[in-house]
């Protein structure tokens, strides 16, 4: 078959799949042709259709990852509906107290606590968290709803840094130099750091989360 | 793509599957294969597309290349799918048949 039109015809494949198949899929095309078992124009047919058809394969792909991001989405919305009913009083900023917090992925992070809390003690924390969060999740923030380093107002349930993280349903002491994470509701922790979300269970580095916070503050 | 989606698409994935279940073959040889014992005729580009399905969802590998062609194998999980699919079919088949068979005495 003549060369040109064969790259015209494997232009109509996704580039992953032309990368991958593309060469094998011209030689077959030539072997079927010179061996008579097919002609040009139906080797051709047959190039152009498998193209249609990988196109829609990439197509449904994307809306599929388009309507999971959207059931994220709307799963946040039911969140925030469920933590605007059982949002608990938040400490003002004036009673509150800094903690350094180490993260795994990057330089010391500042952490806030009531003030009077004690080593060892049970508490709430205010913590910058800082994640990579795609352009696409960012656009749809809405007031109220935490993105990269915003502060979000949550217990004290997990740790972040080296070794295995606590569980997201048990509470674990605060105590100063520890560090107590927090996450937003929807993102995407950066690579590196281990992270437990109290509402979410384990995430991954790198994989998006949907974590039902029952308060946000704007910022630190 | 997940072995559902598989299982949802036409036959010709298991046709490849079943030329493949004996030993590798690289395309040209799969169409001959096919052809011979389906009586069906597969394109360069249905094949690949059907191949790229496989392949994605674990049911058959590329080996390396031979002489400028790729042949490809089966695996463990596609030799699992392919029992299952063609032990469902041969159980309707049966059942078709014997309905056939009750309707016509």
């Amino acid at each position: 078959m003549n060369r040109g039109l064969l790259r015209a015809l494997l232009a109509l494949y996704p580039r992953a799949w032309r990368d991958r198949y593309g060469a094998e899929a011209a030689r077959l095309t030539d072997e079927l042709i010179a061996a008579g078992e097919t002609t040009p124009l139906a080797g051709a047919l047959n190039l152009m259709a498998g193209g249609v058809t990988e196109r829609g394969r990439a197509l449904a792909a994307s809306r599929r990852f388009a309507l999971a991001m959207a059931a994220a989405a709307v799963l946040a919305v039911a969140g925030s509906l469920f933590a605007t009913t059982h949002a608990q009083p938040e400490p003002t900023p004036a009673s509150l107290t800094g903690i350094r917090c180490a993260f795994q992925s990057g330089a010391p992070d500042r952490a806030l606590v009531p003030a009077g809390t004690k080593p060892g003690q049970l508490s709430r924390a205010l913590v910058r968290v800082r994640v990579a969060e795609p352009r696409r999740l960012r656009r749809r923030n809405v007031p109220g709803e935490s993105g990269p380093g915003q502060c979000v107002m949550v217990p004290a349930l997990c740790r972040a840094g080296p070794g295995k993280p606590h569980r997201a349903n048990v509470p674990v002491p605060v105590k100063p130099g520890q560090c107590v994470i927090a996450a937003p509701r929807l993102c995407r922790i950066a690579p590196g750091a281990a992270f437990v979300l109290p509402w979410a269970g384990a995430v991954k580095p790198g994989r998006p989360a949907v974590s039902l916070c029952p308060a946000f503050r704007p910022s630190l | 793509m997940t072995r559902d989606s598989i299982r949802g698409s036409s036959d010709r994935s298991i046709l490849i599957l079943t030329s493949l279940a004996a030993w590798p073959k690289h395309g040209y040889a799969l169409i001959k294969d096919i052809e011979s014992f389906a009586g069906v005729k597969l394109g360069a580009g249905t094949l690949y597309s059907a191949l790229a399905k496989l392949e994605r969802a674990g049911l058959v590998e590329a080996l390396p290349a031979e002489d400028r062609r790729r042949p490809y194998q089966i695996t463990a999980a596609g030799r699992e799918f392919l029992y299952a699919r063609l032990t469902e079919s041969a159980r309707i088949a049966e059942i078709g048949l014997r309905r056939i068979a009750a309707a016509w005495s």
